[in-house]
């Protein structure tokens, strides 16, 4: 083996031990939940640290379901997180596409305004949305969980535009002369060229809705209108004597292994569709 | 095919439609419907009340609607109210009765039916009537009163070879002493014992530290009192272990958990965890709160109060259906498995034996927790506790944390 | 006609966004400049006129003061952090993009980013629990003295610092990964003829294409981090020990909807805003002369 193959060896182990290290660090706090969600509940507190379930059993996700409506509360979750997708993007692509390959009057200043609410605190704007959804008798509906949560669209808009303009022109000057308009030329050149964008934008965006937790709080009150991440809220409050671990923990795991799912299948997708800058002049 | 699995999907609607229908099926079309905002889940005795109120069909339909602490509760019964639905019926603590009464604008139950509300609160001990009396209205039933007793881990106490006969009036020196103790003879030589004790940073156990100390955090007239020398020496006492590093503060959830675990050998909170500490890991035993020696004691308490808060004449006196139960003996039996000390005059059995501390202190005779007045009454729970913490911390020295929680709140709740 | 639709076609497009956000996010931004100069509770119907009263209570509050005061801290701390890591990982995974483990290392190093904010919470109070948690466990077996982690003054807002990094790194890993798998592979090999280093390389060629990434996640990091912050404090500390480890958004949480005082919290939201458009606007106009996207 030569000196310089190996030190390439070499490196690559130090660099799979570094990773893996930080991987299993990272992944750490969170072996607990998935292990007390399958052991049974009275042995919970007995061990600090378990690394596999002494009697694995299914039982703390039948006691869960029995104390709250979990399996309402997933389809709320699956709900209000495609429903605030569908509305992003419904707002972003259209946007995106203008801001991208059209040029009007007033452009600059509108995606600037546009673009300036990417730096927006969700948290600062709950106040004066609060007192609204209450004036507007809109508590403690979907409505009120999903209408406020679509206009954070900055980085959407941000992005649609950054795929739109990296399309080569030539493909929109060959529909022009074709005679298509700008909404046919939006629908069939536009959008299938940045599948893959949309696609990368619509994960991001369900992962962001499905964890929506001080909002969700504040307006969903009815015990069957909650999703997951604010039901485990209300679960995780009780005081401590009165907790019931497992089926909390199996709760738990139930609210991450559908974005877990989703993100390890569109990983790929993400990857190569989140990069801006590949520009075409 | 497709016309059949539709078919297949309808009937399946109207299937899980009609469960739903079968699942509130005591509900008459006509009976009046209260729901109840309150800080219990359906797995909780309260639900029990609940049920067996429904099941005598009195033409009332109470449902329990589980909303978080009563600081979510709180939060969520704003906007309702602003919404122009406020809830039905509400428990909230005590703490917010001045909240409750002139921003919520709970019903003063005698508005109400006179007759109904004299007959309902006559089941209840005279001494408690104050504490759901304010700005002259009685807003609610005083069904639930905890006050703080001390819980020690029986096996923890046993093998650091300390003696099992609890005194009936423990004072600071003995648990202190005994702490001490136990934490010598176990610290780095057990394998689940981590720390002594924890007096808790809630809302009533460093009230009772000033009380006991012969002080006020707001005296009789009204007036706040942390200036006062009283106060100095029951917050010097009730930071002392914090400061020796035999109490380690943490959140109630925390110490709870550590106490459950083992690790924690002594806590002093509410009474209601004699319904579980002593069957938990821990087999906690009980013993009455520590009182200061050379003094008398003055121990406090909390609670919840039940209210009305529904506007309408139908709702309103559906829901004093249900308050007539819920005083009657009969639900007062089903209630006192929550752990709550007996307020009513009927003759209810404890719970259970390690209750006893804390229904003997409610014979010596409980004040309540700190009711906060004014307009921002809500905050001053929150500033409180932070100079507590603050104290406890060695942040500022006690004299100096009283001042400035003296001077804070004072701004607080004379607005 | 046909020309003034044509013309009309791009407002259509952009119509419905700019109008979502004006009245969802800039809305709101003058209502509590409205708000903050009012004394209202939601409940009760008068609403009296108070002039800057709430900017000077804010501005004598002790807590304001130190919420502003570990606001900046957290910047500065979190901001540098969840840039440079994250990158540093995504170098990482990217050298070694062609194994089996690469999946694995993405997944793992994601997975807290999808953790609801209560699961977090309850994961790493029994992590740090001062009194018998997991690190204080580890701490113990090897002789190291304990610690009392988020319930120590001067180590809660590192404590949340760190749970609010575990909890979202993932996704400018994913933003730093992207733009890593999108350099041209023909320039890798051209600065590996010219004899260049992988550190020169990097430094030289990859870094300068990736600036509208780093643009892009430095703009946005600004907010998440301010936001991510009020999740994992009011799962973890709820502000404490003694209002030591509160930030101005999560104050401004605690005076708007848990003490319902909405004039004092929305007079902490428009000065947020007015430091934030400002540090928006610096860095767009710093980003703009070094950043070409076009």
């Amino acid at each position: 083996m030569s000196a310089a193959l190996f030190s390439r060896a070499f490196h690559r182990a130090v660099l799979h031990g570094v990773l893996l290290i930080t991987s299993l660090a990272t992944v750490f706090p969170l072996m607990w939940m998935i292990t007390a969600a399958f052991t049974p509940n009275d042995l919970i507190t007995a061990r600090a640290i378990r690394l596999w379930p002494e009697e694995p059993t299914l039982a703390n996700f039948a006691e869960a379901a029995s104390r709250h409506p979990i399996w309402t509360w997933l389809w709320n979750s699956i709900l209000t997180a495609t429903l605030i997708t569908v509305g992003k993007l419904v707002l972003a692509v259209p946007a995106g596409f203008a801001f991208g390959r059209m040029s009007f009057p007033g452009r600059r200043t509108l995606f600037w305004f546009v673009i300036a609410t990417m730096s927006f605190p969700t948290v600062l704007a709950i106040i004066p949305t609060y007192i609204a959804v209450v004036k507007l008798q809109a508590f403690d509906t979907y409505g009120a969980m999903i209408v406020p949560s679509i206009p954070y669209i900055g980085f959407y808009v941000f992005y649609m535009r950054q795929a739109f303009r990296s399309l080569p022109s030539s493909m929109f000057e060959a529909a022009r002369m074709d005679g298509a308009g700008l909404w046919r030329q939006f629908t069939e050149i536009g959008i299938p060229n940045v599948l893959p964008a949309i696609a990368a934008l619509s994960v991001i965006s369900f992962m962001g809705a499905w964890n929506i937790y001080l909002w969700g709080q504040l307006v969903l009150e009815d015990r069957f209108k909650k999703t997951l991440t604010t039901g485990i809220a209300a679960f995780a409050d009780l005081e401590g004597a009165d907790r019931v671990w497992g089926p909390l923990m199996a709760t738990s795991l139930l609210s991450v292994v559908p974005v877990l799912l989703i993100f390890l299948l569109a990983q790929r997708f993400i990857v190569e569709a989140l990069a801006p800058g590949a520009d075409e002049r | 095919m497709f016309e059949i699995s539709r078919r297949q999907f309808m009937a399946g609607v109207a299937v899980s439609a009609g469960a739903g229908v079968m699942k509130s099926a005591p509900a008459r079309s006509a009976d009046a419907a209260v729901e109840v905002s309150s800080p219990w889940g359906a797995d909780k005795p309260f639900q029990k009340v609940v049920d067996a109120f429904n099941a005598k069909k009195l033409g009332v339909t109470v449902t329990n609607r589980f909303d978080g602490d009563y600081e979510s509760a709180i939060a969520k019964a704003v906007a309702s109210t602003a919404a122009g639905r406020p809830p039905a019926m509400m428990i909230t603590g005590w703490k917010f009765g001045y909240f409750a009464r002139r921003t919520l604008g709970v019903r003063d139950l005698r508005d109400i039916d006179p007759a109904r509300a004299g007959a309902i609160l006559a089941n209840f001990r005279p001494s408690v009537l104050p504490l759901v009396t304010i700005d002259g209205a009685v807003i609610g039933l005083p069904w639930a009163m905890s006050t703080p007793i001390t819980f020690i881990n029986s096996s923890l106490w046993r093998e650091a070879g300390l003696d099992p006969a609890l005194p009936e009036n423990p004072d600071t020196q003995w648990l202190y002493e005994n702490a001490r103790k136990l934490d010598a003879a176990l610290k780095g030589k057990h394998p689940t014992y981590r720390s002594a004790l924890a007096l808790s940073n809630n809302e009533w156990t460093s009230q009772s530290f000033i009380q006991n100390a012969g002080g006020y955090i707001i005296d009789p007239d009204g007036k706040l009192a942390l200036d006062s020398p009283e106060a100095v020496i029951g917050m010097t006492e009730y930071c002392a272990p914090a400061h020796e590093g035999l109490w380690i503060p943490v959140s109630g959830k925390e110490q709870d958990a550590s106490f459950e675990s083992g690790a924690l050998a002594i806590c002093t909170t509410s009474s209601t965890r004699a319904a579980t500490f002593p069957f938990g890991h821990a087999k906690a035993v009980t013993a009455k709160f520590p009182g200061l020696a050379g003094h008398p004691r003055r121990l406090n308490s909390g609670g919840n109060f039940l209210a009305v808060y529904a506007r309408n004449k139908e709702q309103a006196e559906a829901s004093l259906a249900f308050l007539e139960f819920c005083a009657s003996k009969e639900g007062q039996s089903i209630w006192a498995a929550v752990g709550y000390l007996n307020t009513s005059l009927h003759d209810v059995p404890l719970i259970n034996d390690f209750m006893k501390p804390a229904a003997a202190q409610l014979a010596d005779g409980l004040t309540a927790e700190t009711i906060w007045p004014g307009k921002r009454g809500l905050e001053g729970q929150e500033v409180w506790r932070k100079w507590v913490s603050r104290m406890l911390l060695k942040e500022v020295t006690v004299p100096d944390g009283l001042k400035g929680a003296h001077q804070e709140l004072d701004v607080l709740i004379s607005g | 006609m046909r020309i003034s639709l044509r013309r009309l076609a791009p407002y259509f497009f952009v119509g419905p966004a700019v109008l979502s956000v004006a009245v969802f996010l800039y809305g709101p931004l003058i209502a509590s400049a409205v708000l903050s100069v009012l004394d209202w509770n939601l409940l009760s119907s008068d609403v009296s006129f108070v002039g800057t009263r709430n900017y000077a209570a804010m501005f004598s509050s002790v807590d304001f003061r130190l919420s502003a005061w570990n606001t900046l801290l957290y910047c500065a701390i979190l901001i540098p952090a969840q840039i440079v890591l994250p990158l540093l990982l995504a170098v990482m995974i990217h050298a070694v993009r062609r194994s089996p483990l690469q999946g694995f290392y993405r997944g793992s190093l994601f997975l807290p980013t999808i953790v609801a904010y209560s699961v977090a919470g309850v994961a790493w109070s029994w992590m740090l629990n001062p009194v018998n948690g997991l690190f204080n466990e580890l701490f113990g077996y090897f002789g190291f003295p304990k610690s009392r982690w988020h319930t120590d003054p001067d180590l809660a807002l590192l404590c949340v610092c760190l749970v609010t990094f575990w909890k979202t790194f993932g996704l400018n890993m994913l933003l730093w990964l992207a733009a890593l798998a999108n350099i041209p592979p023909e320039l890798r090999e051209a600065s590996q003829l010219d004899g260049a280093g992988p550190g020169r390389h990097f430094f030289t060629i990859s870094l300068p294409l990736m600036t509208p990434t780093a643009f892009f996640i430095s703009v946005t990091t600004l907010f998440h981090v301010l936001d991510d912050i009020v999740g994992v404090i009011d799962v973890l500390t709820h502000g404490g020990p003694a209002g030591r480890s509160s930030s101005l958004l999560y104050f401004l949480w605690q005076q708007g909807l848990q003490f319902f005082q909405f004039g004092q919290a929305s007079a902490v939201a428009v000065i947020i805003i007015v430091v934030v458009l400002v540090a928006t606007w610096l860095q767009f106009r710093l980003g703009e002369n070094k950043v070409h996207y076009g």
